[in-house]
C-alpha cells in the first residue's frame, strides 16, 4: 500500500492533488531529533544541542510554529534516510548539504568553534527516550 | 435553516469560504514570520542551498525568482500574504478585486513550495487549492462556474477523510490499535497524559483506531443524508480536528478544513433539492 500511495505522490503536482493522509497509512512511530556540535581548535568538543528545536507553547493548539520546523526537520532526514544504503555518495546528498548548512551557521555563531559536526538520532517517544543514534556525520571544518 | 437558506447559493457560498480559506491564510503567514530567523542563509528554510540545487538542475523557472525568494525578501512576500488574507478577511470586495487576491495568494504560495520550503502541512496544501478554485470561480464570475467550484471544493473534502480512512482500512496494525499507540507515545506528536490513560486501558486504541476508520469511510455517503445528519458529521469533523490540534499541535487543520465545509452543505442541498 505504501508503494501505491507513493506513485500518487509522484504526480501530485507541487501539493495540488487533493491528497491528505493524516498519518495514514504508516505513522511515524519514532522521535527524530537533530544534534550539533562544535569541536575547537584544541579537539575539544561542546555539548551535543538541539538547534532547530523550540519548546511547544502554551497556546500550542492555536498557534504552533514549531511543528512547521519539525516538519520540515522530519522532511530533510526522511530524505537523508534514502543514502543511507549507500553511504559514498551521502556527503553529495541535498539533505546532507541542508542540514551541514544549519548546523554550520549555528556553531559558528559561537566564535571559538573550528569544525562541526551533527548527528540524527530517533527514540520511542516518552516510552523510551534513550537516545539511538540514527546517523552521526564527518567532521566537517569551518570556513 | 440558516444553514440551508445561506448555502443554497452558490455566490453566497463562496464568499464564506473565501473568508474562512482567508482567516486560514492569516494564521500561516504569521507563523511563518515568526520563523522570521529560519530563513536566513544558514537556517533550515535557507533558499541558498536550494539555489545550488537549482543551478545544478538548470532550475531556470526557480532561478528567475532569486530575488525574491532569497532572505529577507522573502518575508516581504509572506507579509504580504498576510495583508492580502486581510483584506479580503474584513473587507467586501468586487468578485474581480477578489479575483486578483485569490490569485495573488495561490500564486504565491505555489510560488513557497516551489521555493522548496519543507515546512508546508496538509493544510497548507489544502488552503492552496482552494485558493486556485476561488481564483478561477472569481475571475469568470458566474453561477456555473461558482458551481463546478463548489463540486471541486467537495470532491477534495471527499477524498481528504477518505483517503486515510480506506488507507486505515487495508492495514491491520491500525484494527488493533497499534499505529494510534505509536503516535500517542510520540513527543512530537502525542500526548504523555493520554498515552498513559490508554496504556492502562488498552482496548481504548482499538476502540478510537475503528471510531476513526468509520468515521473518515462515512464521508463516500455523508453528501445524501439529511442536512441535520450532515450538521452532525461536519460537527464531529471539526471536533477530530481540534482534538488533533489538542493532542498532536496540529493547529492550522481546523481552519483549513473548516473553509471546505460550506461546499458539501451546498452539494448536500442541491442535491435534495433536485430529488
Amino acid at each position: 500500500m505504501q508503494s501505491s500511495t507513493s506513485k500518487i505522490l509522484k504526480y501530485n503536482f507541487y501539493g495540488y492533488l487533493p491528497y491528505c493522509r493524516f498519518f495514514a497509512p504508516e505513522p511515524v512511530s519514532h522521535d527524530t531529533r537533530f544534534y550539533i556540535r562544535g569541536i575547537n581548535a584544541d579537539g575539544k568538543s561542546s555539548l551535543w544541542t538541539e538547534p532547530v528545536a523550540e519548546k511547544r507553547l502554551a497556546m500550542y493548539f492555536i498557534w504552533n510554529p514549531t511543528s512547521r520546523l519539525e516538519k520540515a526537520l522530519l522532511t530533510n532526514v526522511k530524505e537523508l534516510k534514502a543514502y543511507l544504503d549507500n553511504r559514498d555518495n551521502i556527503h553529495l546528498s541535498f539533505p546532507y548539504i541542508k542540514l551541514l548548512n544549519v548546523a554550520t551557521g549555528c556553531v559558528s555563531e559561537d566564535g571559538h568553534s573550528t569544525h562541526v559536526q551533527f548527528m540524527i538520532t530517533k527514540h520511542t517517544g516518552y516510552e523510551n527516550t534513550t537516545r539511538e543514534c540514527l546517523f552521526m556525520s564527518s567532521i566537517h571544518k569551518l570556513k | 435553516m440558516i444553514f440551508h437558506n445561506t448555502f443554497s447559493d452558490p455566490r453566497e457560498t463562496i464568499a464564506v469560504i473565501s473568508r474562512i480559506a482567508a482567516l486560514s491564510s492569516i494564521l500561516a503567514s504569521l507563523e511563518w514570520l515568526s520563523l522570521y530567523k529560519h530563513f536566513k542563509p544558514s537556517g533550515i528554510f535557507s533558499w541558498e542551498i536550494h539555489k545550488i540545487w537549482a543551478k545544478k538542475n538548470r532550475d531556470r523557472f526557480a532561478l528567475s525568482f532569486n530575488f525574491l525568494f532569497k532572505y529577507p525578501n522573502i518575508l516581504f512576500l509572506i507579509f504580504t500574504q498576510l495583508i492580502v488574507s486581510l483584506l479580503i478577511f474584513l473587507k467586501q470586495q468586487s468578485d474581480l478585486s477578489l479575483s486578483v487576491s485569490m490569485g495573488f495568494l495561490a500564486f504565491t504560495n505555489f510560488l513557497i513550495t516551489y521555493r522548496g520550503v519543507n515546512g508546508f502541512n496538509g493544510a497548507d496544501s489544502t488552503s492552496k487549492i482552494v485558493f486556485t478554485i476561488l481564483t478561477l470561480c472569481f475571475a469568470v464570475s458566474s453561477t456555473w462556474v461558482f458551481q463546478v467550484g463548489l463540486f471541486f471544493i467537495t470532491f477534495q473534502l471527499i477524498l481528504a477523510y477518505f483517503t486515510p480512512g480506506f488507507l486505515r482500512l487495508t492495514n491491520k496494525n491500525w484494527w488493533n490499535g497499534t499505529y494510534l499507540r505509536n503516535i500517542l507515545r510520540l513527543e512530537t506528536f502525542g500526548n504523555k497524559c493520554l498515552w498513559e490513560f490508554s496504556d492502562r486501558y488498552t482496548s481504548t486504541y482499538k476502540i478510537i483506531s475503528w471510531l476513526l476508520i468509520l468515521f473518515e469511510c462515512s464521508v463516500i455517503v455523508i453528501i445524501f443524508v439529511p442536512l441535520h445528519w450532515l450538521i452532525v458529521w461536519l460537527c464531529c469533523a471539526l471536533l477530530f480536528h481540534t482534538i488533533n490540534a489538542v493532542v498532536m499541535g496540529l493547529n492550522n487543520f481546523p481552519l483549513a478544513f473548516l473553509a471546505l465545509y460550506p461546499a458539501i452543505i451546498w452539494s448536500n442541498n442541491l442535491i435534495h433539492a433536485a430529488y
